[in-house]
């Protein structure tokens, strides 16, 4: 019965299936995106970018496009910025503002002059919006993973939209901690004893740190809510056995007042590239962005740039006492040379087993009682497989 | 001695005076009409036992006739005498029979003996002591189909070419005179429980004659001998001019002979033998029944007629099923009038007094011609039989030329037994697949819910059940329709020519109606497939007065996800759906009926763990129908309708929340019907309060952050008066048009809208089997579906217009050509139509659509237009019959409002998320035998406009896409196949219950249709097109259907 009800309920899933679909879509027109987020004090960057086509498009010239000019800010007192311009490949340029004098009265505006075309791009005046306050970084732990949930307070005069970004960094360690290096080369067989050499001091290679950065653009509307307080909105989380929660967790939160423009436009990009794939998906539709073309009105221009004030926030969070990852000890392993497992390690001793990646350990006694050297995976003993050696300035602790 | 011999010759010819006078009075015997000349293929006899006379006795007019041929028409009820030298009966006017003998067996008339409430006819007389039993004898003729052998199979089908079997059943009811009141007896314990002190004694003797259960003549017989208490025969002592002697009688007259009655059990055994039917009850008795041509009928009473006119009404069915048929015409040769029988299959005809002809004609039907005489006003009902052209061995049904019947233009009927036919996914025979099937009938994707009509938008179209509106037909996504098949009686889809007493909506009108019930017997039916099962019941709460129809389905498919392994993803899922239906009709009196109906729905799916949707139905209504005489309707209908959905969202503790929508409706009509002369009028006010709940959201849990909020609600009334027409004008000339003035009046804030609606069609015969058609039509629409997914979602939101939303109004322009050829086996139909609109909502891009009190910010209005050519060939009757069609159109929406770079698609033209240019259908059945049958299904269309990426970008740490215009491309064209066999049950008249089997697949092909197309970033570094195809693959089906 029930083998039946499972070959149904397999007809009711196999009936509904998801195929990989590649139409073909004609040309893509030069069509250029603008990002940036001009922060009032601050030195900021804005960056200038080509729509790339899709795999379907076979008749695009993109690989021929550049993208090259110059940048400048407007401001409603007379001041203009000039922008820095950083290249960052054929497709893409960068441009560097110098807001750290810019007041936070003023309305400004982006120009953006395309050298291959010579047309110029510009934004309507933008008022910046105020920051709002982040409350607080909550950590919540439950069975199997731990929440981050932001907490922030908007302006009591000025906008309800909001937009952050945060940037993540974690301390990690090797599952072992090693008491020996191996010196290659030198004594392979260990004839003379001199394989392996005692690590004198702290380990360097214990410790070592993550980061990570948002992949995607947060806004919240605090419209439908009683207050202007955006309460514990889970903005990332990670698992309970993950690197991230196994020694010190760090995100720093970024967040900034936005229009009800740049609100719309931000959740419109994140519900079409994100949210499909449903009965009830809604449609896409396409969605231009704040820049127009002088030369052109009709022209498709995409992104947004936009003009705020920021708040920053860390908060930390210590993994040790919640992490559950458990250390595979069956990785451990004692190389044997007495037996001709492989006649390469034979013929190149204990260099062989380095060469593959191994790595020894410590002393111990195998089944016969005979001290041995235990060795393990390089990526259980050596941290920086999985991390740097470049610890965030700002750490707390000392450990290297 | 010479006066004693003059006064004995005096005496001889006194005393054979009245055997001579008898001679020459005999004659009166003879003078009636002539018996009816029954067919002369059928089996059995509509002759009480043969059709041998018999010679017999009978006192007419208080003169006793004896050694009279005699004979008894068991269907009329009529006595027959026949002259020595003649080969024909006549009638013997029953008004005048007191009693007759035919052989030794006695017959009353006991409405003449003065028992009034009895059944009008002749009583055989099976005992007469001090209590009596009585029998009357009635026979009906039957037209059913049969096998070689010329038993009868069951049921007759229309569409199979089987030998007919003409026959007569009869059935034969019994009274018992006891205490001189007439008793009804059914059955041998009927007989025990009148006599409950003899009861043991009569079931001794019964079981020592062994007599059997259906011997009900000889239990009778020998009850009534048990308990006579002796005395006076209870019959005999009250018959006239009986003397209560022993056995003597005499006539008033003289010249009667002493006879001796007595009871003869020496009969033929055939002559008591019962077979259990019943004869068609749907006759009124005291009306007039014609069954046969060439037959001279009588009608009224001319005792109560006054004047030189008299109307004569009645109805017209079908020979075979009972049905009434409509659009039948009745011409009277004499006055040269005709009228037509109208969809109750009711006629109306006033005739001068005395002889006049009736002709009775169809397309489909055999003619009938009638004689008949009136007498004054009365009831004639009339059969009418199938015509049955025998061309390559093929039929006609009814269903062919049906076109050619009605000024309307783009109206769709579809039977019950059409679309059990039609295979569908899972088996199950389903109303808004089977419209899908029609030309004009699109859907965006097999998981869409809703459909197009002509161009329009889904929420476009009127969907009405009993009366009631529903807004959303489907369940589980689309998968299943609405609508109980078992309960549904008929459905008609107005696409074009919508009548005047509709209106509401722009593009079309679903009209569904349930069945009423059997007004006989408790009969029902029940279905068992993969996914669901439906039981459904009907049958008289009061036989002939109050009926009812009680259905229901369920689903279980919750239990099927739930055995999944948890890494499926739709482990611990659910889905499915519930719907109940009750109907109940109550006959108040003849002219007036009462009708309640409810409906209730409820669906509900999670697939993710944290996202649950639920939407339910609810429909109650009532009608009064009151119908004084035959040209005239007065219905008064009110109603409740309600639509509800709930989104329940428990993704995080903190921002978890329910979200309702509601729309409840009060409904309240007043219709008229009225027929004068060529003219059919329709006329009428009609109203509906709105009260729409756009949205209460409220936090999940005690965590959720959520607070608890709701939109303010809408409420509005939306009032009709209407008047309509439909006209003959000539014999090939037919126009209907009609007027509608809508006044709707939101509230808080007020706004008042009014505006009229036009509505005119023509047909033009230019042949019995070739017409034009002609129609306009213009619509208004006050509340509006404001989605941006691409097929009815649970939780899009219903719009009132108002302050800043006007109503959408449209007009239609239609014509068409309807040519039936091959001997009227083959319907063509070309049509093409020409639609516009004004003030659709569609959404401007980035729209919050759910919880916005500003929703209107986000909408814009746009033009409409829709046009397009139907083609069709349609086969009805035969062994093979179904449809072919295509279909070109085209809908296009642009946006009113010049808003710059911001307008949709820069405000150019663009495609409706509806737009699919070609269409083919065909639906196709099979009947291979009797029992096995055929059915398919095709579809294709092009793939519907979709809005796709046409290049990405980085931004925000992600790849993000960029899409092209709305709706500027389209999804991989459309293809499907369905194949069934269906497995009718064994022809057995008393089986208990009929079963039958569909067996099918859904999608033979396995073609990967797709429904939407959508692309994802994984893990924000890489794009990925994706196609969901809803049915992917074949899917096969069994359903059990049982008939009981």
């Amino acid at each position: 019965m029930k083998k039946i009800a499972l070959y149904l309920a397999g007809l009711l899933l196999t009936a509904s299936c998801i195929y990989p679909f590649e139409p073909e879509t004609p040309p893509v027109d030069r069509c250029l995106v603008f990002e940036g987020n001009l922060v009032i004090g601050e030195s900021s960057t804005m960056s200038v970018r080509l729509l790339q086509p899709l795999s379907g498009s076979i008749f695009t010239d993109t690989d021929t496009w550049n993208i090259n000019g110059e940048a400048r800010v407007e401001c409603t007192d007379g001041t203009v910025i000039n922008g820095v311009p950083r290249l960052r490949g054929s497709n893409e340029v960068a441009f560097i503002f110098n807001l750290t004098n810019a007041s936070a009265k003023e309305a400004y505006r982006v120009w953006f002059t395309d050298d291959e075309t010579k047309k110029v791009y510009r934004s309507n005046w933008m008022k910046v919006e105020k920051a709002p306050l982040i409350e607080r970084i909550d950590f919540v732990p439950d069975d199997k993973s731990v929440k981050v949930r932001l907490t922030l307070t908007g302006p009591a005069d000025d906008t309800r939209f909001f937009c952050w970004t945060y940037t993540e960094d974690w301390e990690i360690h090797s599952d072992f901690l090693p008491l020996y290096r191996y010196r290659y080369g030198v004594d392979p067989y260990n004839i003379r004893g001199q394989a392996y050499e005692e690590i004198q001091g702290e380990y360097d290679k214990y410790y070592c740190w993550n980061s990570s950065s948002s992949k995607e653009l947060f806004v919240a509307d605090t419209r439908d809510l009683n207050s202007r307080t955006l309460p514990a909105r889970q903005i990332a989380s990670f698992g309970r056995t993950t690197s991230r929660c196994q020694e010190l967790y760090c995100i720093s939160v970024t967040a900034y007042g936005i229009s009800a423009d740049r609100y719309a436009y931000i959740h419109h990009m994140n519900e079409v590239s994100n949210i499909q794939g449903d009965l009830f998906s809604p449609n896409p539709s396409a969605m231009r962005g704040n820049l127009r073309c002088e030369q052109d009105s009709t022209e498709l221009v995409l992104g947004y740039v936009g003009v705020c004030q920021t708040t920053m926030t860390r908060a930390f969070f210590e993994g040790t006492r919640y992490y559950t990852g458990r250390v595979d000890n069956s990785v451990r392993f004692f190389p044997n040379l007495s037996e001709p497992l492989e006649a390469e390690s034979n013929e190149k001793g204990y260099d062989y087993f380095y060469m593959l990646g191994n790595r020894p350990l410590y002393l111990v006694a195998d089944e016969n009682g005979d001290e041995k050297m235990q060795w393990a995976p390089r990526r259980c003993v050596d941290c920086t497989v999985k991390g740097t050696k470049n610890k965030p300035s700002y750490w707390p602790n000392s450990h290297k | 001695m010479k006066w004693k011999r003059i006064w004995l010759f005096v005496l001889f010819l006194a005393g054979t005076m009245p055997l001579i006078a008898q001679n020459d009075s005999y004659a009166v015997l003879f003078q009636g009409r002539q018996a009816t000349p029954y067919l002369t293929k059928y089996n059995g006899t509509p002759f009480l036992v043969s059709p041998e006379y018999r010679k017999g006795d009978v006192l007419y007019n208080g003169v006793l006739y004896q050694n009279v041929w005699l004979n008894v028409d068991a269907v009329e009820q009529e006595l027959l005498a026949k002259a020595d030298d003649s080969m024909v009966g006549t009638v013997v006017a029953r008004e005048q029979v007191s009693w007759f003998t035919i052989g030794s067996q006695l017959f009353v008339n006991l409405r003449y003996q003065g028992y009034a409430d009895a059944p009008a006819g002749y009583w055989q007389v099976l005992y007469d002591g001090s209590d009596a039993a009585l029998k009357q004898v009635r026979k009906v003729f039957y037209s059913e189909p049969g096998d070689k052998n010329g038993d009868v199979i069951g049921y007759y089908d229309p569409d199979y070419d089987y030998s007919l079997l003409e026959h007569f059943r009869y059935s034969a009811q019994y009274f018992v005179l006891k205490d001189g009141k007439l008793v009804p007896v059914s059955r041998n314990g009927d007989l025990r429980r009148l006599y409950p002190a003899q009861r043991r004694a009569i079931r001794q003797e019964a079981e020592r004659l062994n007599l059997g259960r259906k011997e009900i003549d000889r239990y009778a017989h020998t009850t009534m001998k048990l308990v006579d208490k002796g005395g006076e025969p209870a019959i005999r002592s009250k018959l006239v001019l009986w003397q209560p002697s022993e056995y003597s009688y005499r006539a008033r007259k003289t010249g009667v002979r002493v006879l001796k009655p007595h009871y003869d059990e020496d009969l033929p055994a055939a002559y008591f033998s019962v077979q259990e039917r019943e004869p068609d009850p749907m006759v009124d008795e005291n009306a007039v029944l014609a069954t046969f041509r060439n037959k001279v009928y009588t009608i009224g009473d001319a005792r109560t007629q006054k004047g030189t006119r008299a109307t004569i009404s009645g109805y017209i069915r079908d020979l075979a099923t009972g049905e009434p048929l409509e659009a039948v015409t009745v011409y009277d040769e004499r006055t040269r009038t005709y009228v037509q029988s109208n969809k109750k299959g009711f006629y109306r005809i006033t005739l001068p007094t005395g002889e006049n002809q009736l002709h009775f004609t169809e397309f489909t039907r055999e003619d009938m011609d009638l004689q008949v005489v009136v007498n004054g006003s009365g009831t004639f009902d009339v059969i009418m039989k199938e015509k049955v052209t025998q061309l390559s061995g093929a039929l006609i049904s009814s269903e062919s030329m049906a076109a050619h019947r009605t000024a309307r233009i783009g109206v769709e009927t579809v039977s019950m037994k059409t679309i059990s036919k039609i295979p569908s996914a899972f088996g199950e025979g389903d109303v808004i697949k089977a419209v899908l099937t029609l030309p004009g009938v699109k859907s965006v994707g097999e998981a869409s819910g809703g459909f197009n009509v002509r161009g329009g938008a889904a929420d476009q179209n009127l969907i009405l059940f009993n009366g009631g509106t529903l807004y959303n037909p489907s369940h589980m996504f689309g998968v299943f329709s609405a609508f109980n098949p078992d309960v549904v009686e008929g459905v008609e889809l107005y696409k074009s020519s919508i009548p005047a007493n509709f209106g509401g909506r722009i593009s079309s009108v679903l009209d569904v109606k349930s069945k009423d019930g059997d007004p006989k017997k408790v009969r029902g039916s029940a279905g068992i497939g993969l996914l669901t099962s439906r039981l459904q019941i009907e049958g008289p709460l009061k036989k002939d007065r109050t009926t009812f129809v009680l259905g229901g389905r369920i689903t279980y498919s919750d239990w099927i996800l739930g055995l999944l392994p948890d890494d499926s993803g739709y482990a611990g899922g659910k889905a499915g759906f519930n719907d109940a239906n009750l109907s109940v009709t109550h006959k108040v009196n003849a002219e007036n009926t009462l009708r309640l109906s409810g409906y209730w729905s409820a669906d509900r799916f999670s697939f993710s763990g944290d996202t649950t949707f639920r939407y339910h139905n609810l429909n109650a209504s009532i009608a009064w129908i009151n119908k004084p005489n035959a040209s005239r309707t007065r219905t008064f209908s009110a109603g409740f309708d309600q639509y509800g959905n709930t989104l329940e969202n428990t993704f995080s503790d903190t921002e978890g929340y329910t979200l309702d929508t509601r729309i409840n409706q009060f409904w309240a009509k007043l219709d008229f019907e009225r027929k004068y002369r060529n003219h059919s009028f329709i006329y009428g006010l009609q109203g509906t309060f709105y009260d729409l709940q756009g949205g209460h959201m409220k936090p999940a849990s005690a965590q959720s952050f959520v607070p608890d909020h709701t939109l303010p609600a809408e409420k509005a009334l939306d009032g009709a008066v209407y008047f309509g027409d439909t006209w003959q004008a000539a014999d090939k000339l037919t126009l209907e048009g009609g007027a509608r003035l809508n006044v709707f009046a939101a509230m808080d804030p007020s706004k008042i809208y009014f505006g009229p609606e036009l509505r005119i069609s023509g047909k033009y015969a230019v042949q019995d089997n070739l017409s034009v058609k002609a129609g306009f039509n213009t619509m208004r629409q006050n509340i509006h579906l404001i989605s941006n997914s691409s097929s009815i979602s649970p939780m899009d939101t219903w719009k009132l217009s108002g302050e800043q939303i006007k109503p959408t109004t449209g007009w239609q322009a239609a014509a068409g050509v309807y040519w039936t050829v091959f001997g009227s086996q083959v319907d063509l139909s070309a049509e093409v139509y020409w639609k516009q609109m004004s003030n659709y909502l569609d959404y401007k891009s980035g729209a919050k659509l759910v919880m916005n009190p500003d929703l209107a910010d986000d909408l814009v209005t746009t033009y409409g237009r829709a046009y397009g050519i139907e083609l069709m060939a349609r086969k009805s009757a035969g062994r093979l019959n179904g449809w072919v069609s295509y279909t070109w159109s085209r809908s296009l929406l642009k946006e009113m409002e010049d808003r710059g770079l911001a307008a949709i698609n820069a405000g150019d033209w663009y495609n409706a998320p509806h737009d699919k240019p070609h269409d083919v259908k065909m639906v196709a059945n099979f009947k291979l035998t009797r029992r096995y049958s055929f059915s398919a299904n095709l579809e294709y269309a092009t793939g519907r406009p979709v809005t796709i990426p046409i290049g990405y970008y980085q931004y925000g740490g992600g790849f993000r896409l960029a899409y092209s215009e709305r709706n500027a491309y389209r999804i991989p064209d459309y293809f499907r196949l369905d194949l069934a066999i269906n497995i009718d049950p064994g022809h057995y008249l008393k089986a208990l219950a009929h079963a039958s089997v569909t067996i099918g697949c859904y999608n033979v092909t396995g073609r990967k249709n797709p429904y939407s197309v959508y692309y994802t970033t994984e893990g924000g570094q890489k794009v990925t097109g994706h196609m969901l195809s809803v049915f992917a693959t074949q899917i096969p089906y069994i359903n059990l259907n049982i008939l009981f």
